[in-house]
């Protein structure tokens, strides 16, 4: 009885176990690669432990490109997206929770019905806009279109229609505070579990973001993360040094991971925050 | 000076009457302001703008040409288009199977109350929906390397061929990008089970025990049931998201897709055409397709939906 039991147990461990490994492989190795030479990781068998190279792989980093800086950018405009998200997006939210005012369902209907579109298809057009604006090769373009998010829209709105109730804005009233005001000074500080939520997935997304910098950026100095790292690889024929690569790769991932690992709880929830878009 | 800033709002909002009730919505228009100002202006605009650009022919630069469905015949006769698509479909069909099974069966060991360490697994798993998506794509052409890599190296202990994955004929980059897209995912779509089936509550599984329901039992008359909403909520976001993969197959097929282009996806090839060679209808009409796979997935989804309520 007990034994079938522990068989079982041993069975169900082996299996999530199994699965567990190989996702944290790939991250693992390529935190090893990052500290051996090129030569080294293209030697067989291919090494799986950590190696000597790691001050040398981080100094040629840093002298041969610009990566300081494009990490600089990466955090520049992940935190300017965020913080522009969150102002518009509460604000929003809350007009559409706390208010009724005319032509209120079909403006919410408008912003829901663009949740379902793959809105990254329509990146054509998107571009023409930023080019007639005149923000090509501009980080304002990866800042300021991102905070029309009808998904941020959306999450504070639930937010705030579930957790704030009307009785505080009559009081705030009451207390003699200008209506215009009663957001700033009494609802915004209730909602930082709403904030910090939809601020994780904004800036991991922000971060991540490959295609629309591939479109917008074109001088070096501006790059971000993901561009720094595609612009490493450089020309198949010659070969990439890897190493270098693979350090780039750590750093660009690295921030993000630690953070998630001190409040994992905290990533997870706003992370699956993305997925009651439907 | 308050009253001149709300009429401003109001007439910019609605221009026809109603005027009195719109003056006194001030508060509430001035803070969706600023979102709906973006939102026309980078969402709302350029879905509309990319309905009428498939219809043109452009170059980005000079005068548009209005070129009726040409751009669509065209499509109809590009065979790289339909290579695009088959490789877009196939990788979102093939990708999910192992994905969504393997994101139930660990949600179900996690749920089950078995094991230990139920926060750390979910963290593990959980851990690449945070990563880069282009560093990870690096990482992975490491792991699949023709000379240094990982699998090779497993698969010549084992005594076999290596395997060229990402050169040759191609025929092995779609795998590499499915398992980078199952690698990436799986962690996500489980804790959408996870959450599911820990909402389930416990009087069922209770009852069914009292009753001598066997474990299989439970999973197949209760858990499976119960979550399936949740399992077809998430398959329909996971496949629409696929319509529009990008930065793995970039990464590791390039903008060519790879050999005979086996790791071209529409979205690549999109970009392809709009931002290598100025084609900027003949891209807006790929758009379009993507828009309608979309609309196909989400209108079949609610079907289903009502044939189950």
């Amino acid at each position: 009885m007990t034994r079938t039991n522990l068989l079982n147990r041993a069975i169900l461990y082996l299996i999530i176990g199994t699965g567990a490994f190989c996702i944290a492989f790939p991250i693992y190795w390529m935190f090893a690669l990052a500290t051996h030479s090129t030569i080294n990781i293209f030697s067989y068998p291919p090494p799986l432990g950590f190696g000597d190279q790691v001050v040398r792989n981080f100094t040629v980093l840093f002298d041969s490109i610009s990566y300081a800086r494009h990490m600089w950018n990466s955090v520049f405009v992940a935190a300017a997206n965020v913080l522009l998200i969150l102002i518009f997006c509460s604000m929003g939210g809350y007009a559409f929770a706390m208010y009724t005012f005319p032509g209120k369902r079909w403006m919410f209907a408008l912003c829901l019905s663009t949740l379902m579109i793959p809105w990254i298809a329509n990146i054509i057009p998107w571009f023409i806009v930023i080019r007639e604006i005149g923000w090509v090769d501009n980080h304002l373009a990866l800042i300021v279109p991102g905070a029309a998010n009808a998904f941020g829209i959306f999450w504070m709105r639930q937010y705030i229609s579930s957790s704030v109730h009307p009785q505080l804005l009559d009081q705030a009233r009451v207390d003699g505070c200008h209506e215009w005001l009663i957001f700033f000074r009494v609802v915004a500080p209730t909602l930082t579990p709403a904030f910090s939520a939809l601020g994780i997935f904004s800036f991991v997304t922000s971060w991540n973001n490959f295609i629309v910098p591939l479109i917008v950026l074109r001088s070096d100095r501006l790059l971000t993360l993901p561009l720094s790292l595609v612009q490493l690889t450089g020309d198949p024929r010659r070969g990439t040094d890897v190493a270098i690569l693979m350090m780039a790769a750590s750093l660009a991932i690295l921030p993000i991971v630690i953070a998630f690992l001190i409040s994992s709880r905290k990533f997870i929830a706003g992370m699956m925050a993305g997925a009651i878009k439907g | 000076m308050q009253m001149g800033y709300a009429e401003t709002v109001g007439t910019n909002r609605k221009p026809r009457g109603l005027g009195r009730r719109m003056i006194n919505s001030w508060v509430p228009y001035s803070y969706i302001a600023p979102f709906y100002v973006l939102f026309l202006v980078f969402m709302a605009f350029p879905i509309l703008f990319s309905f009428y650009l498939s219809f043109q022919s452009w170059d980005g630069l000079s005068a548009m040409r209005f070129s009726g469905l040409a751009n669509f015949t065209r499509i109809a006769q590009d065979p790289v288009f339909w290579t695009a698509l088959y490789n877009t479909l196939f990788i979102g069909v093939v990708a999910h199977i192992p994905m969504l099974s393997f994101a139930l069966i660990v949600a179900f060991i996690l749920d089950s109350g078995f094991i230990r360490f139920r926060h750390f697994f979910r963290t593990i798993y959980f851990l690449p929906v945070v990563a880069s998506s282009v560093a990870i794509s690096l990482v992975f052409m490491n792991v699949f390397g023709f000379r240094g890599g990982l699998i090779n190296l497993i698969i010549m202990a084992f005594g076999g061929e290596r395997i060229n994955w990402l050169g040759g004929q191609g025929e092995w980059v779609r795998t590499v990008i499915m398992t980078v897209f199952i690698w990436r995912w799986v962690g996500w779509n489980m804790v959408i089970y996870l959450a599911g089936l820990q909402s389930i509550p416990n009087e069922l599984y209770d009852s069914a025990r009292i009753d001598g329901a066997s474990w299989p039992q439970v999973l197949f008359r209760i858990s499976l049931p119960l979550i399936k909403p949740v399992v077809l909520f998430s398959f329909v976001l996971s496949v629409v998201g696929t319509f529009t993969l990008f930065d793995e197959p970039f990464v590791l097929a390039g903008l060519e897709g790879g050999p005979n282009r086996m790791g071209l996806t529409l979205m690549v090839y999109l970009y392809r055409n709009a931002f290598r060679f100025s084609r900027f209808g003949y891209a807006s009409s790929i758009a379009l397709v993507i828009m309608l796979l979309t609309i196909i997935v989400a209108v079949m989804n609610i079907r289903f939906f009502r044939e189950k309520v």
